[in-house]
């Protein structure tokens, strides 16, 4: 799948290839020092950002690390200081020309409970001139959820699903997802994927997600973005993820010398040590057990488990 | 400019929708209690009542007896008038508070709709939607009595006087239309300030936007010794009741020129706080 994915962005065909790559070169979003300050708390501590045309983003923190803010900060939402552009545009000053190319789920926003879903295809096909509303009927007619039932009386599922058959009949060039599955099981959870996936995602439009779940959403990604106190702290395609990152099951006899070589993290798993290292070559590692990508919830704890200490010794220093 | 209208429109008609047991439920629970006391006064034992308010409603109008029988459904639809108010101070009061409340405002917030689009939209159901949805119940009331009578006015010799109440009920119902959004524009600043409050507070909006009236006349009596915001606010709510005797002069008045640009200023204010506030 994420072959298929990466095809899907980097090799579109002879004929669109040109423009495509041209596109590519282009980033939609480009933020320079992003800063937000609630009171005393620093929500985003100078946040660079640039996403390119065409990727499938995962934007990646604990709680509190300011995924939200920043996600917010995209779509002018709030207000930020620094700079940031949009599709060509700052979101401060023209937020509602910018949401005619950029679409959003929030975690906590969610569709008026008094409208019935078809009020609502009325509703946004006459406000939203890129709305397509055979196509958010024809998603419709895939799913159970009445026309004319209001939506307080739609399951949490439905409801989700109902929006994003709105938003995928809208011809946005972005998409921002944030934490998109909050609450919906298994099964909802994977439509939903599927759906973007398969219905939506053309190598054109640009998506941005923000998720705890990450192991859902991997296989999505082109690109990785984790975040922590405010800052983006790793940024990186999921190709340069695979050359720049491994993980090694270690043989028992190959502990000390996995130890030696500065793992950047290790844990033990079934009673072996698991080692993750940044920037080392694959055939100095395969002599100490077997190599494989680490998976990218393993590698986030790994590298904020390593931004932590980092900032311990450097406390410590201080003292 | 044709699709900023259509999407302006279906603002407007979203403001319905969310409201519509608020915009319905009013006026049809005003135009029953008429109803009713109409038939009391006329069928019922307020017969004697009816009979004396009808002597006492031609009085008024100076005109005889019989042909103020074509009075008591004018004087009766004047209630419709402070129910009106108190629809749009409690529609302004929940409007922009009410998206924040069932969390649905990032769903707004992600249609490409500008803040200032979206306030204006709710000043502009205040001032001339709502008083629209009125106007049907107004001549329902005017014209159910008027019918009624009609008949009993022919025989007593009155044909003409009951055509012409009937032509008065419509005249009377689009008169009050009128009357309603020129006093609506004169209203402009109220409907700013609780707009602003809508979209300022967290909770209790109607105590927030009421209490800060309270506040700023008892300031000026306080500070300034005087009672100018007092004088202000009973002149614009009496006219709601009364009418104006004069439409043009009171739409290029002095007083319709402090109103729009302090309205204008007060709607700013709401756009902008619909903005910011999170």
């Amino acid at each position: 799948m994420e072959n298929n994915l990466l095809d899907r962005q980097t090799e579109p065909g002879a004929a669109a290839g040109k423009e495509v790559r041209e596109r590519q070169r282009k980033n939609i979003v480009k933020a320079r020092g992003l800063r937000k300050s609630y009171g005393k708390l620093r929500a985003l501590d100078g946040v660079e950002l640039n996403i390119a045309t065409g990727s499938i983003s995962g934007l990646i923190g604990p709680n509190g690390a300011g995924k939200t803010t920043a996600l917010k900060a995209l779509l002018g939402l709030i207000d930020v200081q620094g700079d940031l552009e949009i599709a060509g545009m700052d979101p401060r000053a023209a937020r509602h020309r910018l949401m005619d190319e950029v679409c959003f789920i929030a975690d906590v926003g969610i569709l008026p409970c008094w409208m019935t879903s078809r009020q609502l295809l009325d509703h946004v096909e006459r406000v939203h001139f890129r709305f397509d509303r055979r196509r958010a009927e024809k998603l419709l007619s895939t799913t159970e959820i009445p026309a004319d039932k209001r939506i307080r009386g739609l399951s949490k599922g439905m409801v989700t699903q109902l929006h994003l058959s709105v938003v995928m009949a809208i011809d946005a060039s972005l998409l921002v997802l944030d934490e998109p599955t909050l609450g919906l099981d298994i099964m909802y959870r994977k439509t939903f994927y599927d759906r973007l996936l398969n219905d939506y995602y053309d190598g054109r439009r640009t998506i941005i997600i923000s998720t705890h779940q990450v192991e859902e959403i991997e296989h999505l990604l082109t690109h990785l973005l984790f975040i922590d106190k405010g800052r983006i702290v790793l940024d990186l395609s999921l190709r340069e993820m695979a050359e720049l990152y491994a993980e090694v099951a270690v043989d028992p006899e190959q502990r000390e010398a996995a130890r030696r070589l500065g793992p950047m993290h290790s844990r033990e798993l079934l009673g072996k040590l698991v080692c993750i290292y940044d920037g080392m070559a694959r055939q100095q590692l395969e002599a100490l057990g077997e190599v494989r990508t680490p998976a990218v919830a393993d590698l986030f704890v790994a590298r904020l488990a390593g931004e932590k200490g980092r900032q311990t010794r450097g406390n410590q220093h201080e003292i | 400019m044709k699709s900023e209208m259509m999407r302006f429109g279906a603002l407007l008609q979203k403001e319905v929708w969310e409201h519509r047991n608020l915009l319905w439920i009013t006026p049809t629970v005003v135009s029953l209690m008429l109803l009713l006391v109409f038939l009391l006064l006329v069928l019922g034992p307020l017969q004697n009542l009816g009979q004396s308010a009808l002597l006492w409603a031609g009085s008024m109008l100076g005109n005889p007896p019989l042909r103020s029988a074509v009075a008591l459904p004018l004087f009766a639809a004047m209630p419709f008038a402070p129910a009106m108010f108190l629809t749009s101070i409690i529609y302004l009061t929940v409007c922009l508070y009410q998206d924040r409340k069932d969390r649905s405002f990032l769903f707004w917030q992600s249609m490409p709709v500008s803040d200032w689009q979206a306030v204006m939209a709710r000043a502009v159901t205040a001032v001339f939607v709502i008083p629209a949805v009125f106007v049907p119940f107004v001549l329902v009331c005017l014209l159910c009595p008027l019918l009624y009578l009609a008949p009993a006015m022919a025989d007593a010799g009155a044909g003409f006087a009951a055509g012409r109440a009937l032509l008065l009920a419509l005249d009377a119902s689009v008169l009050f239309w009128c009357f309603t959004w020129l006093n609506g524009l004169l209203m402009l600043p109220i409907i700013g300030w609780f707009l602003l409050f809508s979209a300022y507070s967290r909770r209790v909006p109607f105590l927030w936007a009421l209490g800060s009236i309270f506040v700023l006349a008892l300031l000026e009596v306080w500070l300034l010794d005087s009672i100018w915001f007092v004088y202000w606010m009973n002149w614009t709510t009496r006219a709601l009741v009364f009418g104006y005797s004069d439409v043009s002069s009171t739409l290029f008045s002095y007083d319709m020129l402090v109103a729009l640009i302090l309205g204008g200023v007060l709607l700013a204010g709401a756009a902008f706080m619909r903005r910011f506030n999170d």
